[in-house]
């Protein structure tokens, strides 16, 4: 008895010693050097044959005449090319796992007006698509709660970390303002949309109540202030969750995140921002940004544009419209950055860099557009988006350029953070590329006598 | 550190979804400055340098008036503002209180017609809610925040209303209500108001004429007498005592009966008139009257018979004909008016024509005179807009002042008058600090057509009604347009990028 409790004892704690394996691969900080390896900089040039060194979080050293320091875990990067780690400026990554199963969409919240909402707060670190992105070298994403005019508080966030504050890149938060759309939705409540929808009316109304809520806003910052200045007054004054969210942007402290897409509501976007005077703002989208590309550069406000995955907006136009856009923005002088608005596919960032790269922005303002680019916007280009010395460590080690398709990507760090290049996918193509049973030989066995 | 896995490009459906949005049907159709779901940052506001009609005949003409949590907390030329409060810039515009409605159904949804009820099996005595006779509903009970009506009338510059139920002889209990609030109770100021009364019969059964109907009337209010009497001895001494039947009905007239309820009588001809101050003498009740559409045959017993009254708004139809009447023309066709006129022959029938169209402005004008002429008897009345679309009466109003009611007297009519003959006058009907703060802002003349109430104010709630602009200029942009745009578009922002 004792025997077969022993022995089965033994077999557990081998199955576990196995699966404690598969677990050691784990995010690790350290001091790494990556040697020999070209360094595509972003922000100097490119250096061959060069050295970078990572200690915990930050890039120490950069350059040819690098000492590796002792001790470092030493990366020969013979052949390879260093770049800084990809960031998409607006995705649901983390808000939600499967579109299918409810309890897991987190990116949208009842109501038209809940700027108090805040995305981070809503951020499932554990999610499978977060090893899946971030193994393709994309280390740093925007993501956005949606839904309404105002659905809330979007947040920069690295792909590593068990809490969602430990992810929060650069404490940057944006508030969004999903601005109204004149047109008649495809899908509508209980069916088709009624005879009698107007979608002029529909436009009218809500940009009245945009205005409507901005005007409280604005009387909220000046008794806020007014209170502020002299807390003595008898009457304290309500808090309003909803106006103190917006309140940032008023002060000119969180940037605005106007997503829109179409012509005539860029035109209507742009006037809104300036006759309210937003003093940091950044739109979304921006789908026919390249009908208007000399009035935004005017404005001088910068675009996250795409996806660059997407058919034209409409059907006259050509058919590489939704990849060309990025690229005439940027030529009439548009700061641009890319966004693929998706949660399970922003590993394809880089292929929206590629078709954007191919379509007329050219490579580097492609990668720029991916690294420093959105960096500088979000106001973190002092830690973000280059290879300097001085930077947080996050960068990617690939085989090529990471906009080809065949293209590996072979190392990754987030936050100087050693990143596992391992995910459910790879573990589904390992499985299935070397299929193996286990199954030995089967063993004939002869019926018992009587 | 070396690992192959394939990186193909993979379009999301998910995303696809994510992108379309659902469009939610909208509940009330409220401008979209007065959503609800927009928070209020403070009960706090300020109207500045505005003209101030306190009441008729008192006016600062230039002032402040600050609203604070729903009620005026001051109003004068020389006001301090408080910090926490909305600023709303009164210069060119007056403030007026808001209208108060002596009866309407406003937020009372109309009941759906029911054409499957069974058959009464005696129709000369049928059940009592199939004849019309629910005195014991409460229209509190009925009320629907999410009404289209009360926005409609809020626009029209109304406040409060004394509300009652939609039925036939007895529909129900009124209340006041304020027209503001998330959900019906929010709304209600005094419930349990009245015994609202109407010369309504019951189709195909009794009661269904004037006679049936007085004469219910009388029986039921007898019968509740006696119930009353029963339930008081039995309350006295129970044992020994037979168990006085429960009767809903019976049990709403006990507060009629203690004179603690007012029975509110709509009639709307001279005949009704009579026969609700018939059964008040007869039976005893505290009467009001609403309606009175042709109280010029009656002036002299209401001035008689001492009761509240609220004067219609609703006025008779106006033919096509007669809104082409310029003031020379009315002239012209009164004077040729001859009531003796007969036509000879069908080549008169021009001259008959404008005899019977010179008659029927004639009788028009009673109409739209009646509440000129209550007024020169010395009597105080208020108004109901019952049966009035609301984008009708500020016209209606006008109408009575053209016919010799004066401004003063119409805005009376609407505020302080009907707020004391409601016995609301301690909390609505003036602007004077303490008061609920419900007001109009105007752009211009009170009861002006073009005139605009650009804020009203109910309970301290703000309602924005902002003028529209000249028709948009934003109408631009069919397709057409939009494609020839389009590609000079591209043109001049990028020639290098067809390369």
């Amino acid at each position: 008895m004792n025997l077969i409790l022993s022995l089965l004892l033994a077999t557990t704690t081998l199955v576990h010693q196995q699966d404690a394996e598969q677990q050691t691969a784990k995010p690790r900080q350290g001091t790494y050097a990556i040697t020999n390896v070209r360094i595509e900089t972003v922000s100097g040039g490119t250096i061959d044959n060069g050295t970078i060194v990572i200690k915990a979080d930050r890039i120490t050293a950069v350059g040819t005449d690098v000492v590796v320091p002792e001790g470092a875990h030493v990366i020969d990067g013979t052949g390879l090319r260093v770049y800084p780690g990809m960031i998409d400026s607006g995705t649901r990554l983390g808000l939600t796992e499967i579109g299918a199963v409810q309890e897991t969409n987190d990116s949208s919240e009842l109501g038209d007006v809940t700027p108090q909402m805040q995305a981070l707060s809503a951020i499932n670190p554990n999610i499978p698509q977060i090893p899946v992105t971030r193994v393709s070298g994309v280390t740093t994403v925007i993501a956005e709660p949606s839904g309404g005019l105002l659905p809330g508080t979007a947040a920069l966030i690295n792909l590593v970390g068990y809490t969602p504050d430990q992810m929060h890149a650069g404490g940057v938060l944006l508030l969004v303002l999903s601005f109204p759309v004149n047109r008649t939705p495809r899908f509508f409540r209980g069916g088709s949309p009624p005879d009698d929808f107007d979608p002029d009316k529909k436009y009218r109304e809500a940009v009245e109540k945009l205005d409507e809520i901005w005007d409280r806003a604005e009387l909220y910052d000046r008794i806020d202030a007014a209170y502020a200045e002299n807390p003595n007054l008898s009457t304290h004054p309500e808090y309003v969750p909803e106006m103190a969210a917006i309140l940032p942007v008023l002060r000119g402290e969180m940037i605005l995140m106007v997503k829109v897409n179409a012509r005539k509501e860029i035109e209507a976007a742009i006037e809104w921002v300036q006759e309210r005077n937003i003093k940091r703002v950044i739109f979304s989208g921006v789908s026919e940004g390249w009908r208007v590309a000399d009035k935004l550069a005017e404005a001088g406000i910068d675009c996250l544009v795409g996806p660059i995955f997407s058919t034209p907006t409409r059907e006259s136009d050509r058919y590489d419209r939704a990849y060309a856009n990025i690229g005439m923005l940027a030529d009439a002088g548009v700061n641009v950055a890319i966004r693929t608005g998706q949660s399970e596919n922003v590993r394809n960032l880089p292929f929206n860099a590629g078709f954007a790269a191919a379509y007329g922005l050219g490579k580097e303002r492609a990668l720029r557009a991916v690294t420093l680019g959105p960096a500088e916007m979000f106001g973190i280009a002092d830690d973000y988006g280059s290879i300097e010395v001085g930077k947080k460590a996050n960068l990617m080690l690939t085989n090529g350029d990471p906009f080809e398709p065949a293209t590996q990507v072979l190392g990754v760090f987030i936050d100087g953070f050693n990143i596992p290049i391992d995910s459910r996918h790879i573990r589904l193509y390992e499985e299935f590329l070397h299929r193996d049973e286990g199954r030995v030989q089967p063993v004939q066995v002869q019926p018992a006598v009587n | 550190m070396t690992s192959s896995h394939p990186r193909a490009l993979y379009c999301s459906t998910a995303s696809v979804f994510a992108a379309f949005l659902l469009f939610l049907p909208g509940t009330a159709a409220l401008a979209q400055r007065n959503a609800p779901d927009i928070p209020a940052v403070s009960g706090a506001f300020a109207i500045e340098n505005a003209r101030i009609v306190q009441a008729p005949g008192r006016v600062i003409d230039s002032g402040t008036v600050v609203i604070r949590d729903g009620l005026i907390e001051a109003v004068g030329a020389d006001i301090a503002i408080p910090y926490d409060a909305a600023r709303i810039d009164g210069t060119g515009k007056t403030v007026y209180a808001a209208f108060i409605d002596g009866l309407s159904m406003i937020g009372v949804p109309k009941p759906k017609q029911k054409n499957d009820l069974p058959p009464v099996p005696d129709r000369s005595n049928p059940p009592d809610d199939r004849a019309g006779i629910q005195p014991q509903r409460d229209v509190r009970t009925l009320l629907a925040s999410d009404e289209k009506s009360i926005d409609e009338y809020r626009k029209a510059g109304f406040g409060a209303a004394h509300i009652v139920p939609h039925g036939r002889m007895l529909p129900g209990s009124g209340a006041i209500i304020l027209l503001a609030g998330e959900n019906a109770n929010a709304m209600v100021l005094s419930g349990d108001y009245s015994m609202y009364a109407q010369f309504e019969g019951a189709r195909g059964m009794y009661p269904g004429t004037p006679m049936g109907m007085t004469a219910k009337m009388r029986q039921l209010y007898r019968e509740a007498e006696r119930r009353k009497a029963m339930q008081m001895n039995y309350d006295q001494d129970a044992a020994g005592t037979t168990r006085p039947e429960f009767d809903a009905v019976h049990y709403a007239f006990f507060p009629v009966i203690e004179n603690t309820k007012p029975v509110f009588y709509y009639v709307d001809d001279v005949l009704e008139i009579y026969r609700a101050l018939k059964l008040r003498d007869d039976l005893g009740f505290e009467l009001m009257l609403g309606g009175l559409n042709e109280s010029f045959d009656a002036v002299d017993i209401l001035k008689s018979a001492d009761v509240p009254l609220f004067v219609t708004l609703d006025l008779p139809e106006k033919p096509d004909w007669m809104k082409e009447f310029k003031a020379d023309s009315i002239q012209y066709v009164l004077d040729n008016y001859d009531p003796e006129e007969r036509t000879a022959s069908y080549r008169d029938l021009e001259a008959e024509r404008r005899n019977l169209e010179a008659r029927a402005f004639l009788t028009r004008s009673r109409y739209a005179g009646a509440a000129a002429d209550l007024k020169k008897a010395g009597l105080r009345f208020g108004f109901t807009t019952k049966g009035v679309k609301a984008k009708d009466l500020r016209e209606n109003i006008r109408e009575l002042i053209e016919n010799g009611l004066s401004e003063d007297d119409a805005l009376a009519a609407l505020t302080v008058d009907s707020a004391d003959l409601l016995g609301l006058g301690s909390s609505l009907g003036t602007i004077d600090a303490g008061k609920i703060a419900n007001l109009i802002i105007a752009d211009g003349d009170l009861f002006a057509k073009e005139t605009q109430y650009e804020f009203v104010f109910v309970d301290g709630h703000k309602y924005a009604y902002p003028k529209k602009d000249e028709e948009d200029e934003s109408k631009e942009g069919d397709d057409e347009k939009t494609k020839t745009k389009t590609k000079t578009n591209r043109r001049k922002i990028n020639p290098k990028t067809r390369r």
